[in-house]
């Protein structure tokens, strides 16, 4: 045994909780409290994955989110999650966690043959390869290859993921020392204060590092501090990373729960932020630095004294500043073998009690096969050892800091880049900020929080900030490891230099230097660092790359929120919905409402109940829901001026009391959308625009309102959804409006064709039009939307003695396509104008301003071969046209496209295919049979007047 | 053809509809009248008698009748009873349109009805905000209160929607 599990201590344990769980498929004993990682160095377990590239054996690098190694898989007692880090996720019994990237499993992974070729496959290498004979026959494999953990097949969704939004004064990132000083500060000074931690239990290095606080050991100084926010009603978050500081400083939260709930993504907008998101440390570049049982000295020092793991029996501790002498000091206490090992010469510690200290010397080389077995020094000495704790330095956390717009100043004494210039609303404190001992992060916290009272008196294992840089040099002999989880050695940044890729961004995506999971949270500075060494520039000069959010990675589903199932995308519901329910309609989604495709009888297939429906609306009356319909109220002293503006035809000429059909163009001529306007005053107009442009004919006509006929002119209300519209149709649409008894006076002469009255059912103010989209007589009678379900009944009672037949949307479209009537979108394109329709009339006579005027004397839009609308007529029998299908013209042995089919039926009324399209100049060829091509078969129509069906039109009256 | 109600939740017997979570209770508010009235407000308010500027993003409203600011010169006005006013143009130089059925009006009550607003808006409960019109859970709504309770004004199409979206909010703050 090499690590193992001490008979006491461990803070973050519970010895009464034991668990157990498995990994790759054998069991490990852990307590409640451990990490899947802090239970696998328990266990001994020392080789927990396989490289990305080479499959060499990796072991537990870290302690927390940087990562690099550890990920697996977890299932079983746990919901499935790929890619998680061993080192952040708590055990639990009966999980069952799996290395990635090996086969079978991260001990005898069948693929380790790999590494043996490595010199072939550098970085980049793929560049250059899988080209000849063609690349899809490397295709499957690589993908297969590709991608380190498995999705789980069994995954099930945890649910939609809560999404808060909050406020606050001050918002601190970080619940190391610094951060818990800066958060009582602020909340001292009266300001409301969030507090949040990635880790599942605040206090940061103060978990594992010793320190006094205010002359109490700093775990009670942490739980005091703690408590004391929250009886303030101050809010403190634990397993909440701040993943990402966006416009304004809206900072994203994403706080993770231990009780099988997804996490909740919280969107905070502070005042003030202080950031304390402390440091990293660094490994340090020496050949083999990456075989199991290499592992951070910070991290080794924590499962010491967080779980009472001790790493191993003989340790190196390997480093280049004070902070490991704690760990090595404390290894040698717990009863391990500990040498020292400090590249600086002087001005180090003394060495502590218990540990044998080598100055002056660096580890030159790690030697081992699965596991690490000793080191070489510069000076040519061996070492056993069964674990090397290294520390290369501190990187500071500057994610965030620079997400908010932060500059990096580089610190050569520190070795590190330090937050610069101050950002206004952004504070920082802590490690982030350059502090290295104690006292100093508390100083720097009471800046951070602007506090004048005085910072926390502190002692703890008394580091200075001396650090040697031990960056990767140029020509390191053997293989150096600068990013473990992405595979990059010294050598591939040399690689890079030579094919010329030395700017930092190209270093980066080159090698894929910073890529991986870990965003090269270990890696970023060795590798900038020895590319300046290479091309003879400083650090800041090389400089780093783009600090993106998320900081680690995010589920989806917070994103997502509460937008997912019916929450996404929701359709508009008409008044009467429960009512065509219970009769039975089959629904689809038209223009963002939900609406009856069509009735119909249990057991007829939807085509016939739609030909029957068609077919009886022609014969007696449809009753149908028409409620959709825009009615966009304009109104005001120039609500005439401002619908002759808006729309292609003259409507100020509209008396009140009768309706007009009108086209609106864009600005570059293109039918917007069609519809119905109808005047009911000198200055009250209802635009009733089609269902699925209500909101964006709202929109245009505000932004018409408001840029060109000023504020006191006229003003538009949407009154759309106050309405429900139930339209009544067909040779006996008179005797059963007749029925209703509205008061209304349906005389020809009195209300004629496009005209609207006023009357009253049971007491309800109704709107009667004699608008019809199916050109048979037609009523659209409206009346307030929760008034309607009588209406519905009392219509369908009068509907019986007539053989009334409700009807569906695609009854509809039948019954308006027999007419030729368009539906904008559909039997229009982006290109389609007003004379494209056969309505050139105000194009011709027209003087005054409208929308669209001047785009329709453009040379596209007066030059031949634009498309107009036509109907195409087939012979009886045939059957309907596709849909999309294309007219050909066939030209010099090539084919091409003249126009295309819009809409295509068959006509239950006149027992034939009919069909409207867009054709070439289709309005002056009439009678002209034209080829139709789609997916290979051919069909012929004749050219025809769109309408197909009573082109005289008598039946608007009959 | 498939049947796209299946995938939509039935509405709901608005009269009869509650949700309840702890700290929450939500339910429809039907029968009020309500108007929109655009223009000269100063005009309007020596109509109707209610004052021209109007009630803001979570302020608080009183009485049986009462203006809610939704733009710079538009309020929505709601009162338990009729007021009389046309619809239409009135020559002082307001315009007027009912929407007693086109806004759909849900109250909620209990301690919990902060956390309900901090999941549906991204509005700073603590600074004033003069139009009440806002985005409330993705959806156009006018929000503000009304004796101690949320009031929340929506289109009518979009009730069934937003009334879903609560449910799963209500379930969450529970949680």
């Amino acid at each position: 045994m090499v690590a193992s599990r001490l008979s006491s201590g461990g803070s973050a344990i519970d010895r009464s909780h034991p668990i157990s769980f498995s990994f790759d498929g054998r069991t490990v004993q852990g307590f409640e409290g451990d990490t899947i990682a802090s239970a696998l160095l328990a266990a001994d377990v020392a080789v927990v994955g396989r490289s990305f590239k080479y499959h060499r054996p990796r072991g537990i690098w870290g302690a927390g989110v940087e990562e690099p190694n550890a990920l697996v898989d977890v299932s079983g007692s746990v919901r499935a999650t790929p890619n998680t880090r061993a080192t952040t996720e708590p055990a639990r019994e009966g999980l069952a966690a799996r290395s990635v990237n090996a086969t079978p499993d991260a001990a005898a992974d069948r693929n380790a043959f790999i590494d043996r070729f490595s010199r072939f496959i550098p970085a980049a290498f793929y560049y250059k390869t899988f080209m000849w004979p063609d690349w899809h026959l490397f295709e499957p494999r690589i993908r297969a290859m590709a991608g380190l953990g498995a999705v789980d097949a069994s995954w099930t969704s945890p649910g939609a993921a809560d999404q808060v939004n909050r406020h606050c004064d001050v918002l601190v990132v970080g619940a190391g020392p610094a951060g818990l000083a800066a958060a009582r500060h602020a909340a001292q000074a009266g300001k409301k204060v969030m507090l949040v931690d990635d880790q599942i239990n605040p206090g940061g290095s103060l978990q594992h590092r010793v320190g006094e606080i205010d002359g109490r050991p700093a775990a009670e100084w942490v739980a005091a501090t703690v408590a004391e926010l929250k009886a303030g009603g101050h809010l403190v978050l634990t397993s909440t990373t701040a993943f990402g500081i966006y416009d304004h400083h809206l900072v994203g939260l994403n706080q993770r729960h231990h009780d099988g709930r997804p996490d909740t993504l919280w969107r905070v907008r502070p005042r003030h932020i202080v950031l304390a998101t402390g440091a990293i440390e660094r490994p340090l570049p020496f050949a083999n630095n990456d075989l199991p049982g290499i592992m951070s000295a910070d991290a080794a020092l924590s499962y010491l004294r967080r779980h009472a793991v001790l790493v191993g029996r003989r340790i190196i501790v390997a480093t280049n500043n004070d902070s490991a002498y704690e760990v090595a000091w404390a290894l040698a206490a717990a009863g391990a073998e500990v040498t020292l090992v400090d590249i600086r010469k002087d001005g180090q510690p003394a060495a502590p009690a218990g540990v044998k200290l080598l100055s002056g010397r660096s580890v030159v080389a790690a030697r081992g096969k699965m596991r690490v077995e000793g080191v070489l020094l510069d000076d040519g000495t061996t070492l056993g050892a069964d674990c090397v704790a290294i520390s290369g330095g501190w990187t500071p956390s500057v994610h965030l800091f620079c997400q908010g717009r932060g500059r990096l100043a580089w610190h050569e004494a520190r070795a590190a880049f330090l937050p610069g210039d101050p950002v206004e609303g952004i504070a920082v404190a802590g490690a982030l900020a350059g502090a290295v001992s104690l006292s100093d992060v508390f100083d720097s916290a009471a800046k951070a929080a602007g506090a004048d009272q005085a910072a926390p008196h502190s002692s703890g294992f008394e580091a200075t900030g001396g650090i040697q840089p031990a960056w990767p040099m140029p020509g390191q002999k053997g293989r150096v490891w600068i990013d473990y989880q992405n595979d990059v050695t010294a050598k591939d940044v040399e690689l890079a230099a030579r094919e010329n890729f030395i700017s930092v961004e190209h270093l980066k995506r080159y090698t894929t230097l910073g890529m991986a999971t870990d965003q090269g949270k270990t890696s970023n500075l060795a590798g900038l660092a020895l590319m300046a060494g290479i091309t003879g520039r400083s650090v800041p000069e090389v400089g780093t790359t783009t600090y993106r959010p998320p900081f680690t990675p995010v589920p989806l589903a917070s994103f997502a929120g509460l937008t997912g199932g019916e929450l996404m995308s929701p359709v508009r519901r008409l008044p009467l919905e429960n009512i065509h329910r219970s009769m039975g309609a089959t629904f689809q989604e038209y223009g963002g409402w939900l609406r009856p495709a069509h009735y119909g009888a249990k057991g007829v297939a939807a085509e016939q109940a739609i030909q029957d429906e068609a077919l009886r609306a022609r014969r007696s009356v449809a009753l149908f829901d028409g409620s959709t319909l825009g009615k966009i109220e304009v109104i005001g002293p120039q609500a005439a001026e401002f619908v002759d503006f808006i729309y292609y035809n003259t409507m100020s000429t509209l008396k009140p009391g009768r309706c007009r059909y009108g086209f609106m163009l864009s600005e570059n001529g293109v039918v917007f959308d069609d519809g119905i306007l109808v005047r009911l005053d000198e200055h009250r107009f209802i635009v009733s625009c089609s269902s699925s442009h209500v909101a964006s004919v709202h929109a245009r006509l505000e932004e018409w309102r408001q840029d060109r006929f000023g504020r006191d002119a006229v003003y538009i209300h949407n009154a759309t959804s106050d309405w429900a519209t139930l339209t009544v149709s067909g040779p006996r649409a008179k005797t059963l409006v007749t029925a209703l008894d509205l008061g209304v006076d349906l005389d020809d002469a009195a209300l004629p064709h496009m005209a609207i009255a006023e009357g009253r059912f049971e007491g309800e103010v109704v709107r009667v039009a004699r608008v019809s989209f199916t050109g048979d007589r037609s009523y659209e009678i409206s009346i307030r939307a929760d008034r309607s379900e009588a209406l519905w009944t009392r219509m369908q009672q009068a509907g019986k003695a007539l053989d009334a037949v409700t009807i569906g949307l695609e009854a509809l479209m039948i019954l308006r396509a027999e007419k030729g009537y368009i539906v904008i979108g559909k039997d229009t394109d982006g290109t389609t104008m007003p004379h494209d329709l056969g309505v050139d009339g105000p194009r011709q006579k027209r003087r005054n301003e409208f929308v669209g005027r001047r785009s329709l004397f453009t040379e596209v839009a007066t030059q031949g071969r634009r498309q107009q609308l036509v109907g195409l007529a087939m012979a009886d029998g045939e059957q309907p046209l596709p849909t999309g299908a294309h007219g050909i013209v066939r030209e010099g042995g090539k084919v091409r496209s003249q126009g295309f089919v819009t809409s295509s039926y068959f006509s239950p009324a006149l027992g034939r295919a009919i069909a409207l399209a867009l054709i070439e100049d289709g309005s002056t060829r009439h009678g002209e049979t034209i080829e139709l091509q789609h997916l290979g078969m051919l069909r012929r129509a004749t050219i025809a007047a769109p309408c197909a069906f009573d082109p005289s039109g008598d039946r608007l009256n009959a | 053809m498939r049947n796209l109600a299946e995938k939509w939740t039935v509405v709901p017997d608005w009269a009869e509809a509650t949700i309840e979570a702890p700290g929450l209770k939500a339910r429809a508010v039907i029968g009020l009248n309500q108007y929109l009235v655009s223009g000269n407000l100063d005009a309007w308010s020596a109509v109707s008698g209610l004052p021209a500027k109007g009630i803001g993003a979570l302020g608080e409203a009183r009485g049986d009748a009462y203006a809610v600011q939704v733009a710079r010169d538009r309020l929505l006005v709601v009162s338990a009873t009729a007021s009389g006013i046309e619809a239409g143009w009135h020559a002082d130089g307001f315009a007027v349109t009912p929407v007693n059925a086109g806004h759909h009006l849900f109250e909620v009550e209990g301690p919990a009805q902060m956390e309900l607003v901090a999941r549906a808006t991204t509005l700073d409960p603590a600074a004033p905000s003069a139009s009440a019109a806002l985005s409330f859970a993705g959806a156009n709504a006018v929000v503000y209160r009304h004796g101690g309770k949320l009031r929340i004004h929506v289109d009518r199409a979009l009730a069934t929607y937003l009334w879903t979206w609560m449910q799963t909010a209500a379930a969450n703050i529970a949680a």
